[in-house]
C-alpha cells in the first residue's frame, strides 16, 4: 500500500515538474506556426507583387506600341499634308486635327509615366488597394483615352484632305 | 532477382517518395491559390504598318488599328491587388 502512495505521488511529482516544460513547448509550437503563417503570407505577397510587375510591364509594352504606332501615322499624314500645301490646297482642317492628336499623344506619354511611378507607390503603400485605384483611373483616363482620341483625331485629318 | 537490387529499388522508392513529401511540403502554399495567369498579348499588331504617306495607305492603317484591349491587364492586376497585399 505505502509503495502505491509512494507510486502516485512519484507520478504527481513528475507531471507538476514537467508542466512548465509543456507549457514552454507548447508556446514555442504555436509561435513558431505562426511564424510560419506570417512567412507565408510574406511570400504570397512577394508573389502577387511580382505577378502585378509583370501584368504591368506586358500592358505597357503595348501601350508602348500603340503610341508608337500613332506617332508613325502621324509623321506620314504630316508629309501629306506637306505635299498637299506644295500643290497650293487647303490643309487647315487638317493640320488642326494632327496638332490635337500630337498634344494627345504627349499627354499619353506623360499619363503613362505617371502610371508607372503610381504603381511603384501603390505596391509600397500601406493601403496599395486605395493606391491602386487612383493609378488606374489616370491609365483609363490619362492613357487609353487620350490613345483612342488622339486616334479619333488623326482619322479626322485624314478624311479632310481627301 | 537478388536481394541487393531488390533493397536498392526499395530505397530508391524510399527516397524518390522523401523527396516528392518534401517538394510538395515545400510548395502547398502556391497551391489552391487564386493566381491569374498572364496572358501575353502581342504588339505586333502595332508594329507591321506601311510607311506610304498617300492617303489611301494611311487610311487603311488607321482603319486596322485595334486599342480595344489596351487595357486588358487592367482587370487581373486589380483582382491581385485585391487578394491580399494588403493583408
Amino acid at each position: 500500500m505505502i509503495k502505491k502512495i509512494m507510486l502516485y505521488i512519484a507520478i504527481a511529482v513528475f507531471l507538476i515538474s514537467a508542466a512548465p516544460v509543456l507549457a514552454r513547448t507548447t508556446t514555442n509550437a504555436t509561435s513558431t506556426r505562426l511564424e510560419k503563417m506570417q512567412e507565408r503570407r510574406e511570400r504570397l505577397a512577394e508573389y502577387r507583387i511580382r505577378n502585378i510587375r509583370r501584368f504591368f510591364g506586358n500592358m505597357s509594352r503595348r501601350i508602348e506600341a500603340a503610341i508608337r504606332r500613332l506617332e508613325r501615322l502621324a509623321e506620314r499624314i504630316e508629309s501629306r499634308i506637306e505635299k498637299m500645301k506644295e500643290e497650293g490646297k487647303d490643309v487647315s482642317v487638317a493640320e488642326t486635327e494632327l496638332a490635337e492628336a500630337r498634344v494627345k499623344i504627349n499627354e499619353a506619354i506623360s499619363a503613362l509615366e505617371d502610371a508607372k511611378a503610381g504603381l511603384k507607390a501603390a505596391l509600397a503603400s500601406d493601403t496599395p488597394k486605395e493606391a491602386f485605384v487612383k493609378v488606374r483611373e489616370g491609365l483609363v483616363k490619362g492613357v487609353i483615352e487620350k490613345i483612342k482620341a488622339a486616334h479619333q483625331a488623326l482619322v479626322e485629318a485624314i478624311r479632310a484632305l481627301e | 532477382m537478388d536481394h541487393n537490387k531488390k533493397i536498392i529499388i526499395i530505397i530508391a522508392v524510399i527516397v524518390l517518395g522523401l523527396a516528392a513529401v518534401w517538394f510538395a511540403s515545400k510548395n502547398w502554399d502556391m497551391s489552391g491559390l487564386d493566381v491569374t495567369l498572364l496572358q501575353y498579348t502581342s504588339i505586333g499588331e502595332f508594329e507591321n504598318m506601311s510607311t506610304s504617306d498617300e492617303i489611301a495607305a494611311i487610311e487603311q492603317d488607321l482603319n486596322n488599328t485595334d486599342f480595344s484591349d489596351l487595357g486588358a491587364e487592367l482587370n487581373s492586376i486589380e483582382k491581385e491587388f485585391n487578394s491580399g497585399l494588403a493583408e
